[in-house]
């Protein structure tokens, strides 16, 4: 039983828990009987994308890598998948075209991180323009809506909970089924360190090129989740996203150097900073100060959850 | 000795040259898309459309010093927060002038401390609590948007001072007052980096974290001035910036902190630190603009402009950003 509990407060994931349950706690005393069943469908809807981009992202970080470039490309899928809409396809010609989008603008990544070897900031650095390039030359400006039958479908079926949770669980297994396969050990390995991994005869190339392609599968799911929820296209709909993924990432313990952390943790990043979204909506009223109060909790949370694992680390020592 | 000399000499030494090599691809990629652009647009290489991208990039030239100063600290620092810092000194920072030439001194030298300040707590939080430095200076980056939201209220009312004005004129012949601001405040940053025991220390911590701590240099002091410098250097962008456009849109200096990290890796500095000039920023910054100011003279839309620059970007990493074979 002891061991048990050591091995949970050792998971990457318990300081993000731990500042989680802490900001419910404070929401509850803050505005008592906000946890509704109105208020959980709707979080969940808006939700749902951010924390599926998140776990595609952690795969990427827990390799050693950085991708900077999400944002862009999840316009880019969110363009097409509505521009396809427009043109009369149906749901599922859209959503596969979102999906193979993800793979393919993955897949661009990692090829350049791992046969050119560009460092994977700069690298997603330089797409995050090509893919926002391409996403407003399709739509410069924002238009168009997708069919009737996903946005009901989204925000509708099973009273409102179970469209964002299917999207959710389909994440996760995802990861988990490649967690448990040889790759997710590589993966793990590449991060903590790809020199000796090398040695070791771990395909690290193939490695970070399967990393950066299942993260863009995830965007492709979570861009298409995210353009079920809005309804519509929007050039830059996904812009600010790449930060508050990042912001995520590493308050559910995932380190940037990579091979430390569970992509399931940082769900509960995920779910830190929409709560953070909309507890300042409600409670801050001075609409201008909005988006400086997010910032601020953004960054306490951040450097809290850095603090925090640090700390629960020296403790054990 | 003297044979080394002979060897640096001539085209074929500049070439071999370290210290020059870094520079080679920005002024080629420069004198292409000069000739380029007026085989396409013609006039376009007129002195006075030169001079006017010269002002321009002067903008961005001081302020990709700044995270020059950061990526030269190594340890993969980057700072993001930079556009957010201009946005806000070039909204606020006529506000605290009040429009008159006076209150501009004192605004320069508000702004400066507040930038070294805001700058010193990236810092403080990167060495002390090992927050990694592009989430730190991301987060900042959105405290910084915000608190220029809700100070501006999302209507900035301004009147801005003449003098800051009088930048975007032209001063000697065709070239305008922002250049000349720019070139001072270049070569006084080269000689701080290059002359003053901060700036050859910079250079040491970057390279080698480890080897510094042991040689006695205070690494950490050493990394929180580099971040202080890079969002003073920033503010001072913003008033230029804001003085060039003459009037205030929200945000208006967000665009920057990209441009900063594109023209400084355009410039050879590399993200492992240590390496690097400002005058391949510079240079980087330059070439950022032309390629800018002939696809906005091509008539191109925003989106194929922003495309063509990432394609440009990437390739220019590929060329000159790739990490070490693992088979070695």
């Amino acid at each position: 039983m002891k061991d048990r509990i050591k091995v949970f407060i050792q998971w990457p994931a318990f300081a993000s828990l731990v500042l989680l349950l802490l900001f419910l706690v404070i929401n509850q005393i803050l505005s008592p009987g906000y946890l509704n069943a109105g208020f959980i469908t709707g979080f969940l809807a808006a939700n749902a994308p951010s924390i599926i981009v998140t776990i595609g992202l952690s795969v990427v970080l827990i390799s050693g890598g950085m991708d900077i470039s999400l944002g862009g490309l999840i316009c880019l899928i969110n363009v097409i998948y509505v521009t396809l809409a427009m043109k009369g396809f149906g749901i599922g010609v859209c959503a596969a075209a979102c999906v193979l989008v993800g793979v393919l603008g993955g897949l661009l990544n990692g090829i350049c991180v791992s046969v050119f070897r560009v460092t994977p900031l700069l690298t997603t650095f330089a797409t995050s323009y090509i893919f926002g390039g391409i996403a407003l030359w399709i739509m410069p400006s924002p238009t168009g809506s997708v069919q009737m039958d996903l946005l009901i479908w989204y925000l509708g079926f099973g009273k409102g909970y179970l469209a964002p949770i299917i999207f959710i669980v389909i994440a996760i297994v995802l990861w988990l089924v490649v967690k448990r396969t040889k790759m997710g050990i590589w993966i793990y390995a590449v991060g903590q360190n790809s020199e000796k991994s090398y040695v070791s005869a771990v395909p690290v190339n193939r490695v970070k090129l399967f990393s950066y392609t299942f993260a863009g599968l995830l965007y492709g799911i979570g861009g298409f989740a995210l353009t079920a929820y809005c309804g519509a296209g929007d050039p830059l709909i996904a812009q600010s996203m790449t930060m508050k993924v990042i912001a995520a990432c590493v308050i559910g313990g995932i380190l940037l150097n990579g091979g430390i952390g569970d992509s399931v943790g940082s769900i509960f990043g995920a779910t830190f900073m929409g709560l953070v979204i909309t507890t300042v909506l409600s409670s801050v009223n001075n609409s201008f100060f909005q988006s400086f109060a997010q910032g601020l909790i953004m960054l306490i949370g951040v450097v809290g959850s850095v603090v925090l694992s640090g700390f629960i680390k020296k403790f054990q020592e | 000795m003297n044979e080394n000399i002979a060897k640096n000499t001539g085209i074929a030494g500049l070439l071999k040259n370290e210290k020059y090599k870094d520079f080679i691809p920005s002024i080629v990629i420069m004198i292409v898309l000069i000739i380029g652009g007026n085989l396409l647009n013609p006039g376009f290489a007129s002195i006075n459309n030169l001079c006017n991208i010269l002002a321009r990039a002067s903008i961005l030239a001081v302020a990709c010093i700044g995270q020059a100063f950061v990526m030269i600290s190594g340890n993969a620092g980057i700072d993001m927060s930079i556009g957010a810092m201009m946005s806000l000194t070039a909204l606020i920072g006529p506000m605290v002038s009040k429009g008159t030439n006076e209150g501009l001194v004192v605004a320069i030298i508000v702004f400066m401390v507040l930038g070294f300040v805001i700058g010193a707590i990236n810092g403080l939080c990167i060495q002390f609590l090992k927050i990694p430095s592009l989430v730190m200076t991301l987060a900042m980056s959105v405290v910084i948007s915000g608190l220029t939201l809700g100070l501006t209220r999302g209507q900035p009312i301004m009147t801005i001072p003449k003098a800051l004005l009088n930048l975007g004129m032209p001063v000697l012949g065709r070239i305008r007052g922002m250049t000349i601001v720019a070139a001072v405040i270049v070569v006084i940053m080269i000689l701080f980096l290059k002359k003053t025991n901060f700036g050859r220390s910079l250079y040491i911590v970057g390279s080698n974290r480890n080897a510094a701590k042991l040689a006695g240099l205070r690494v950490n002091l050493i990394v929180v001035g580099a971040y202080g410098i890079s969002l003073m250097m920033a503010a001072l962008a913003g008033l230029m910036l804001v003085g060039y456009v003459g009037s205030a849109q929200l945000n208006m200096g967000d665009e920057y902190t990209l441009l900063s990290v594109a023209s400084v890796v355009i410039g050879g500095i590399k993200l492992t630190g240590g390496k690097g000039s400002l005058i391949g920023g510079v240079l980087g910054a330059m070439v950022l603009f032309l390629l800018t100011s002939i696809l906005v003279a091509l008539g191109m839309p925003s989106g194929v402009r922003q495309l063509i620059q990432g394609v440009v970007l990437l390739m220019i990493v590929l060329a000159n950003s790739r990490e070490a074979k693992l088979r070695a």
